[in-house]
């Protein structure tokens, strides 16, 4: 009895075979979708937490201001410059601190080498406990003063190769190792304040050897904080509560403390683990959605086509239990065979996929697999549960018939007038085959619903994911030619402009560019929605105020209404605004200070708060002294002898070019985009799929109507027409529904991944409404021609013998 | 009668290959029915019919042999011809009826009159076989015998060269049975076409014109019935 049943079992699959492949394919897909998302948002962070840990990456810098203003380092430096280092007394004292467990010295400065800017740091590199060690990727560690480590070489930093000589300062030193520091595991330039304002080399020195004695900084590692991921909130109140402690110490020596959540790359990335999570919370749960109501269908149908050989089991004695259980295991079979490819997919394929896509700005660190099993194990037993469960209830209806009943072929579904033949002027110029697809499509609602379910679903995945494309896309161009109209930025130190002027040479460059503005810019690290996000303060002089909107311009996001900067409180970005729930008349707060919300304008990168400087001074009580200059001039682009021209000015820190920053601003949305490439990937994928199952079961139910149509001399061509029409019709419908599924889908996502400094426009272009209908049809018209072999093969004896 | 050999199988072989045996469910079979004949084709279950009936039917080619239908040969047919003769030449009666349960009884009929050439008008012959009142019901709201009816009135709507009937009553009760011989024979009579029943039901020869006997994939024997028995009085 049971090598019967097994038997049966396995012909079964045999018989259903590309119904069962189409399943795991399903399985797998909504599996590994839902897994791979969920997972990769956390691998990101744990591959960067893991990766900083290991080279003990500082939790917190000590810059003394010999640092922070680029004094360079020599043995014979005159006594009074220890007041802008740390010695080792200042060491031990930061040692001493409860929180602190490791205090490495360095000693850090750029310098100008052939109009280059260079910067060196003599670190303890032969201590393998030391703090901030950098990663030896090619080469040796030095072993004489003379030796010298060149960081990786990127898009901005220069190749150096080992063996090569380099001359500093007149000394000339022999590159012998090529490292990686992961305090700069992002590829973007770093900002200097030598040669052309962005650093060109970075070197390493071993401080053991070099015999200096006094340090520009120190590199803190916090005790309990490797335990912690860099990214968790617990991690940050360690810090924010072990930096207070250190900055007291600091304070005697007017030295600077920075923390990770201060250094590009670390925030950069988690921002972008950020932004795949908050994706991977909708994408896939649609996705998942969709997938489980395809493959329950299948199931409950499969079972209904079976009701004669359920009958002639039962009839013949065999238990109900049995007769489940050959359903229950083809089930349990394929949902279980789908959930472990989808698993392995989803954990191993897809996040490698996906973190790929972060390659560009970063020297990314080694992927970390961590165990985020949750939406897995959940999608994967949802899955398993559905699948098993819709056909175990199927076949209990069956099983509760009588076998009698049973074995009574059940009268083929009748045919039924439909509510479209009431209509007689649609009705009655329908052609003839058309009024019969037309009865079709109606006839089995399990079956419509199928298709207009799975087709909807993906189309709206598509659509979704391509205006997101759109979306963002769109960004940079809005941002930095349509709102920010400035040509080029220079920043410059904070005390320059204390007598109301610049030095003379700044001010004679400003008489040759008469179209400028002068600001104070200030970034704050403010709270909202429970993260911690960089927004930056502008004030420009009240004089300035109207000049002010020809530099940036203020405006209202729906109505376009210019928003006039004045006394009456602060212009806040949407994105600040809408995290904070603010309308214009409200009063914000941040980090202990309040400003009255008078307008809320239109801004997708970035966040500001814009004021007059009375509302400044009154806001931060402190004195309103420009420290950037925003210039309108097409003819200045960057290049080397211009940003060389102004940063070789009096009092100037860096110069920002507005079309490098649109070019860099594009990266991490190319990144995006092909997140969205994999997720219109999966929703075409799992729209062949749906469209193939379902023309597959479509031909298996209608196999003696189609052997009809034979004998009765139909052509195959017409054969197929019968069974495509209807499929065509469903997949219009199906479309059109997707059509405005995804409409609401994209504004919803819009709208959840938006954060205070990057908000997401909200249009879809109206061609990718067009290119995604026409994917799905596409689909469509892939698995109509695969299937076609099928149709043709359909024998003709079929519709004479068989019964039903 | 008229005259002629309508229906002309010579020798006709066909061969499938089973593993390593060659299976002849037609054996060098030959026989002949006029036009207009009322023809049975009887056999013990496996003895060939069905062969018989798909090559009649253009559903299967031959492996050797020669068959013709009112004189074209179809042996040498593609099988893009075949269904054009399907399409144009035959008419086809299911043991099962084979109606297509999401048309009405009307459209079932037009399913298959508007790919043919010399088609009749599906109402004119639906009110002949007497189904005229339940032309717009579905299949599923017909009993057996009204669906065999409309069956057959798809069939000969076509108006085709050859009916071909496989075990037409073979579903049916005897009185609907009986009903449904009578309105092939009269189709065949009325209209003087040629009608084959392929059948395992030997009661049925004696309303023949023609029974041929098949048995081993061969034609054992042809029997003329000059007087063929009414409807009426055969029994089974």
């Amino acid at each position: 009895m049971v090598k019967a049943y097994s038997k049966i079992v396995s012909r079964q699959l045999r018989s259903y075979f590309s119904r069962f492949i189409a399943m795991i394919a399903i399985v797998m897909l909504g599996v590994a979708f839902m897994t791979g998302f969920s997972a990769t948002g956390p691998n990101m962070k744990d591959s960067a937490d893991v990766y900083l840990d290991k080279y003990d990456t500082p939790d917190l810098i000590i810059k003394a201001p010999a640092w922070l203003t680029d004094i360079p380092a020599l043995p014979s430096d005159p006594p009074e410059l220890s007041a802008l280092r740390l010695t080792a007394e200042d060491l031990d004292a930061l040692r001493a601190c409860e929180y602190v467990e490791n205090v490495t010295p360095v000693v850090s400065f750029d310098l100008e080498e052939d109009g280059k800017a260079v910067r060196l740091s003599y670190s303890v590199l032969g201590d393998a406990q030391a703090a901030g060690r950098p990663e030896l990727i090619a080469g040796r560690l030095p072993e004489t003063a003379e030796e010298i480590l060149t960081e990786r070489a990127s898009e901005y930093i220069a190749q150096y190769a080992v063996g090569d000589t380099v001359s500093l300062n007149g000394s000339a030193y022999t590159v012998v190792g090529v490292v990686g520091n992961p305090w700069y595991f992002s590829t973007e330039k770093e900002i200097s304040s030598k040669g052309r304002g962005r650093l060109d080399a970075m070197l390493y020195l071993d401080l053991d050897l070099s015999g200096l004695t006094e340090y520009s900084g120190a590199f803190v590692t916090v005790r309990g904080a490797k335990a912690l991921n860099v990214y968790s909130k617990e991690y940050r109140d360690l810090i924010s509560t072990a930096e207070s402690s250190v900055a007291e110490l600091a304070e005697s020596k007017n030295c600077f403390v920075m923390n990770r959540q201060m250094n590009y790359a670390i925030v950069l990335f988690g921002e972008n683990a950020d932004k795949l999570e908050s994706l991977s919370a909708v994408f896939p749960a649609f996705f998942l959605l969709v997938a489980v109501l395809v493959v329950m269908t299948t199931m409950t149908r499969m079972v209904e086509e079976d009701r004669l050989m359920i009958g002639g089991l039962k009839s013949q004695g065999y238990p109900s239990g049995r007769i489940a259980m050959k359903y229950v295991a083809y089930a349990l079979l394929s949902s279980v065979i789908g959930v472990a490819l989808g698993l392995l997919v989803g954990f191993r394929l897809l996040p490698i996929a996906l973190y790929r896509a972060y390659g560009s700005p970063f020297h990314l660190p080694e992927l970390v697999y961590g165990f985020y099993f949750f939406f897995g194990l959940a999608s994967a037993a949802i899955m398993i549960i559905v699948i098993v469960g819709a056909t175990l209830l199927a076949v209990m209806r069956s099983l509760r018939e009588k076998p009698s009943a049973l074995l009574v072929a059940r009268a083929p579904k009748a045919g039924k007038s439909i509510l479209l033949e009431k209509i007689p002027f649609v009705w009655k110029p329908l052609k003839f085959k058309y009024k019969s697809t037309m009865r079709n499509v109606f006839r089995n609602k399990k079956h419509m619903l199928m298709t207009i379910i799975g087709v909807a679903g993906c189309t709206a995945l598509v659509l979704a994911g391509l205006g997101l494309r759109d979306s963002l896309s769109a960004i940079p161009d809005i941002q930095y030619k349509k709102l920010m109209l400035y040509d080029l930025s220079i920043e410059t130190t904070m005390t320059a402009y204390a007598d109301g002027a610049y030095g003379d040479g700044l001010e004679a460059f400003l008489k040759g560019t008469p179209d400028h503005i002068k600001l104070y810019q200030k970034p704050e690290y403010i709270e909202i929605a429970g993260k911690n996000t960089a927004v930056t303060v502008i004030a420009a002089a009240e004089s300035d105020a109207d000049n002010f909107s020809r530099f940036v311009r203020l405006r209202g996001r729906g109505d376009g209404a210019a928003l006039p900067l004045d006394n009456g409180g602060a212009i806040i970005t949407e994105g600040i605004a809408v995290l904070n729930g603010l309308a214009a008349g409200d009063v914000f707060s941040f980090g202990g200070r309040s400003v009255t919300v008078s307008g809320i304008t239109e801004n997708y990168l970035g966040a500001y708060i814009y004021m007059t400087d009375t509302v400044y001074r009154s806001a931060f009580g402190a004195d309103f002294v420009p420290n950037r200059i925003l210039i309108i001039d097409p003819s200045m682009v960057s290049g080397d002898g211009v940003t060389q021209a102004i940063l070789g000015l009096e009092d100037v820190l860096s110069v920002e070019f507005m079309t490098d920053t649109r070019i860099s601003s594009q990266k991490p949305l190319d990144q995006m985009s092909f997140i969205i490439s994999i997720i219109v990937l999966f929703a075409g994928a799992l729209a062949a799929i749906v469209i193939y199952n379902l023309t597959n079961v479509n031909i298996e139910e209608r196999r003696k109507e189609l052997a009809t149509l034979k004998v009765l001399g139909y052509h195959n061509g017409e054969v197929a027409g019968y069974i495509y029409r209807e499929i065509a019709i469903l997949t219009v419908f199906g479309v059109l529904i997707g059509l405005a599924l995804g409409l609401g889908l994209h504004q919803y996502i819009v709208r959840f991944m938006s954060v205070p400094n990057m908000l997401i426009g909200r249009d879809i272009l109206w061609y990718t409404y067009i290119f995604a209908g026409l994917l799905t049809f596409a689909f469509t018209a892939v698995v109509a021609l695969i299937m076609y072999p099928k149709l043709k093969k359909i024998d003709m004896n079929s519709s004479l013998k068989v019964l039903d | 009668m008229s005259e002629g050999n309508y229906v002309v199988l010579n020798n006709v072989t066909k061969a499938y290959k089973m593993g390593d045996t060659v299976i002849r469910a037609a054996d060098n079979m030959s026989f002949e029915i006029n036009e207009g004949e009322f023809c049975v084709i009887v056999g013990p279950s496996g003895a060939g019919k069905t062969t018989v009936l798909n090559i009649l039917g253009g559903m299967d080619t031959l492996t050797s042999g020669e068959i013709s239908i009112a004189g074209r040969s179809l042996a040498a047919l593609n099988a893009r011809q075949l269904t054009e003769y399907r399409r144009n030449d035959v008419g086809f009666v299911f043991q099962f009826y084979n109606l297509m349960s999401n048309l009405t009884a009307i459209e079932n009929i037009e399913l298959a009159t508007e790919i043919c050439k010399n088609a009749l008008p599906p109402r004119q012959v639906l009110d002949e076989v007497g189904l005229s009142e339940r032309a717009n019901n579905f299949p599923a709201q017909l009993s057996g015998g009204e669906q065999q009816r409309v069956s057959i009135a798809r069939a000969i709507a076509k108006n085709p060269k050859i009916l071909l009937c496989d075990e037409p009553t073979g579903a049916l009760d005897y009185n609907t049975g009986k009903m449904i011989l009578r309105l092939l024979y009269d189709f065949c009579k009325n209209y003087k076409k040629t009608v084959i029943v392929v059948t395992h039901n030997q009661a049925l020869k004696g309303m023949a014109d023609r029974i041929v006997y098949i048995k081993n994939g061969r034609a054992e024997r042809v029997e003329l019935n000059e007087r063929p028995t009414d409807i009426e009085s055969i029994e089974w």
